[in-house]
């Protein structure tokens, strides 16, 4: 069974690129354009990893990864944070907030796709 | 007139009177008698001289020596009686009268003495109540200065001929003072603030001011730029002091050096011209590639890939420039948040206090460690208040455990109480609250605020240990350095930093300075440490010292305190008096540096030391080398003490130091002894005024008759 990455961003711009070099890499890809529906696919699409970005509007990216982190249930998924804030700060509140990756816009390509196989061969 | 002199001529005068008394009595005697016992008498008396002279001698003797008896032990014991009498009543009200002359003569001092004693006890108690009052104003003088001294910005009151009222230690920094001047700075009460800042900037401040006022506009302050002492950019702000009647008194300059701030600011701009540059010839570049890519889509796979590698590698480009900058200028982003650096132990106190106060019981949980982080304390700690209220609102009779601890370049401060968490909806209301503050609301919201201070805060729900957490991390910074810390305990000691009486314009300045009044004189008195005694003979100036007297007022911080290194070797018998060892010599300049410096600290004052003749004379030898003049006018202690109480023996410094009741700390060091002088000019201008003689020139012209002026050295 492929693995299936849920992507969580408001930009359609970034989505793109984004949902092509995941389905290049081999994974099902679905797509939330806010908190409330990335916390309903992550109900119905049980994802093995989420690509979720800090800026969101209404619940932010953190607030996302904490409501993960809380549920016994998803203490699987991966989580990456992507956000253009890249403040020591941050980094550290993604952390502690159980994040397992964090990274900062603009980002190589190739790289966050190696990152992603990385975490999910551990698996 | 010379005591002697003035003995021999009474005495002359007396037996002169003596023998026309005899001579006319015998003339009156040889009248009365007849011719032949006339010629009988002037025959035997003519034969027999002895028989007139002896007893015309030995009654000369006894007049002299009763006339002589009657000087020493009645006349010359009550003028000097009348003159300790003085000094009690002026100078020193322990000084008591010596027992002298005649028995009536000592009766008289002994009661004179008893009555000096109740005069003693009641001037005590008055002195008691005057010390009360006095120290209610000082203490009130204290906390003006503290708060002066304690601001970050200079401060320099003047009045409007540039005289200086009140500075503070910043101003003296910023304002400065030039290298081997003896510690002496630009700045200094009753100095021209001109010495400083340009005259014509002042100048210019003051007509807009006034134009201001004339236009019943608001007042703002005037800004202007100029340069510090050491190249600083100081941004000055001028404000007016007004009267009562809404005329400029004199003005306030608030000083602050904007140097690094300008050099931020030029940095941003920078960074905003190259990156606003950067970025339209990187997109420029992207765009006409992309656009001829999708335009011309049959184009060959070569030119394409050509075209694909323009935009990845502009991309790229794009990519290192925002990295680039967010490195290197992130931390100047936020310069005009008033920040300070606080411990954070410090700012949790703080907080405690102000969540006690609310009601809400915070108790110190693991112990803080020694760590700073720069905020906005007052804002921060209201902010954090604010939270804590939000936790105790859930949770009523909530005990909150506060510690925090270090987290690679971060401080992490840890809240934790028993029971509910801040839901993820309270903090995002919390955080687009405006925080409310004393008497206005602050302009920003909490979430504005942290960002601000790069601070992040999230909450965990209870975990196992059944505690919920508020999180709150800021980036750690440097504890503050020693340099900071120094200017602290400067401010702390608290030296002679205003004088209000200033404020009064002195509008005779253009009148002859001789007919000022020595109560309104600025004095310098200053003292030398030389080789030895004869200049001429190349003796050499080892020390000066000064200390300067603004308005009868001895400032003990605005002093003079060089050594000078001698051209040849200080020769051995003269360190016993002066103590200064060779090797302290070593590093100082030379007289060619210090008396030019001398010169500039009493430059428009008087000069005063005591045998001032002595010091001039070493002055006057050197000044043509050093290219400066000391015209000033002179005054000299020993001889105004001569002028103030002529009867009195010994006119030398510990002489007349202990007839004055001052104390004498480091006597024979140029500053000590400077200053020693000080106290008594102090002491005898009073005097010397209740005598009538109150100008510098009837000062001048009483030393020049006195008796000890003619000693020449």
């Amino acid at each position: 069974m492929g693995k299936k990455i849920l992507i969580v961003d408001d930009e359609p711009n970034i989505v793109i690129s984004l949902e092509f070099l995941m389905q290049q890499g081999g994974y099902d890809i679905e797509i939330a354009r806010d908190g409330q529906e990335a916390l309903n696919k992550l109900g119905s699409f049980h994802p093995d990893l989420v690509l979720l970005d800090v800026m969101l509007p209404y619940m932010d990216g953190f607030e996302i990864c904490q409501a993960i982190r809380q549920k016994p249930d998803w203490n699987h998924i991966k989580v990456i944070l992507l956000t253009a804030k890249g403040r020591e700060v941050d980094i550290t509140k993604g952390t502690a907030l159980g994040a397992d990756a964090y990274v900062t816009k603009p980002f190589a390509t190739r790289e966050l796709v190696d990152k992603v196989h990385e975490m999910l061969e551990a698996v | 007139m010379r005591r002697a002199l003035a003995f021999w001529i009474y005495f002359a005068l007396g037996f002169l009177t003596f023998l026309v008394l005899l001579a006319g009595i015998i003339a009156l005697l040889t009248m009365q008698v007849e011719e032949e016992t006339r010629s009988g008498l002037v025959g035997y008396f003519s034969s027999n001289p002895a028989l007139i002279f002896v007893p015309l001698i030995l009654n000369g003797l006894a007049a002299f020596l009763a006339f002589r008896a009657f000087l020493s032990d009645y006349v010359l014991p009550i003028r000097r009686m009348t003159e300790e009498t003085n000094i009690h009543a002026m100078v020193n009200p322990s000084h008591r009268l010596k027992e002298q002359g005649g028995r009536q003569v000592r009766r008289l001092a002994v009661a004179v003495n008893d009555m000096a004693d109740k005069h003693e006890q009641l001037q005590n108690n008055f002195q008691h109540r005057l010390n009360e009052a006095r120290a209610k104003l000082e203490r009130e003088n204290e906390i003006l200065t503290s708060l002066v001294s304690g601001l970050s910005e200079g401060i320099v009151v003047c009045n409007l001929d540039g005289q200086i009222l009140l500075y503070n230690q910043r101003a003296r920094e910023y304002l400065g003072s030039p290298p081997q001047s003896g510690g002496a700075s630009q700045i200094g009460l009753n100095r021209s603030v001109y010495d400083s800042i340009d005259r014509d900037l002042i100048r210019h401040g003051l007509e807009t001011l006034k134009h201001r006022l004339q236009q019943h506009q608001h007042i703002l302050p005037h800004r202007f730029a100029a340069a510090g002492s050491s190249g600083q950019l100081l941004q000055m702000q001028m404000l007016p002091v007004l009267d009562d009647v809404k005329k400029i008194d004199a003005i306030v300059l608030v000083i602050k050096d904007v140097t690094e701030q300008v050099e931020i600011d030029n940095r941003r701009d920078l960074l905003l011209t190259s990156l606003n540059e950067g970025l339209r010839t990187s997109l420029s570049h992207i765009r006409a590639a992309v656009e001829t890519v999708t335009d011309y889509p049959a184009m060959e796979t070569k030119t394409r890939d050509a075209l694909l590698g323009v935009i990845l590698g502009e991309s790229q480009h794009l990519s290192g420039m925002i990295d680039q900058a967010t490195l290197e200028y992130a931390g100047h982003f936020k310069s005009r948040w008033s920040m300070d650096t606080v411990r954070v132990n410090t700012l949790l106190k703080t907080l405690q206090r102000l969540a006690e106060d609310g009601g809400i019981r915070l108790e110190a949980g693991e112990e803080v460690p020694e760590i700073w982080v720069k905020v906005d304390s007052y804002t921060m700690t209201r902010i954090l208040s604010r939270l804590m209220t939000s936790i105790a609102g859930d949770n009523p009779d909530v005990a909150v455990a506060y510690s925090a601890v270090r987290e690679n370049r971060l401080a992490h401060l840890i809240f934790q109480w028993p029971g509910n968490p801040l839901s993820s909806e309270q903090l995002k209301n919390l955080r687009q609250e405006f925080i409310s503050l004393e008497k206005e609301q602050n302009p920003f919201t909490i979430q504005e605020i942290l960002d601000r201070h790069d601070a992040e805060l999230w909450c965990n729900p209870a975990g196992s240990a059944q505690l919920a957490t508020l999180n709150i991390i800021f980036p750690l910074v440097n504890p503050p350095t020693a340099e900071s810390a120094r200017v602290t305990v400067l401010d702390s000691s608290r030296p002679e930093f205003y004088d209000f009486d200033l404020f009064r314009r002195q509008e005779d300045i253009d009148d002859d300075l001789l007919s000022r009044r020595l109560d309104s004189l600025t004095f310098t008195v200053f003292d030398t440490e030389t080789t030895g005694l004869d200049p001429a003979g190349g003796d050499e100036i080892l020390s000066i010292g000064a200390v300067r007297l603004v308005n009868g007022r001895l400032l003990r911080s605005e002093t003079f305190d060089q050594l000078v290194k001698p051209v040849k070797p200080v020769p051995r018998e003269s360190i016993e008096i002066h103590g200064i060892q060779p090797e302290m010599l070593r590093n100082q300049p030379g007289i060619e540096t210090a008396l030019p410096a001398f010169h500039h600290f009493c430059r428009d004052t008087i000069l005063v030391a005591h045998n001032a003749a002595f010091d001039m004379r070493f002055l006057s030898l050197f000044e043509r080398n050093c290219g400066v003049r000391f015209d000033h006018p002179v005054l000299d202690t020993l001889l105004l003490s001569a002028v103030a109480h002529p009867n009195q023996d010994r006119h030398n410094l510990d002489a007349i130091a202990e007839r004055f009741g001052v104390t004498i700390i480091g006597r024979h060091t140029a500053l000590g002894d400077a200053l020693v002088t000080a106290e008594i000019l102090l002491k005898l201008i009073p005097v010397l005024i209740s005598q009538g003689i109150k100008t510098l020139g009837q000062a001048q012209e009483a030393s020049r008759d006195t008796f000890y002026a003619r000693i020449k050295y």
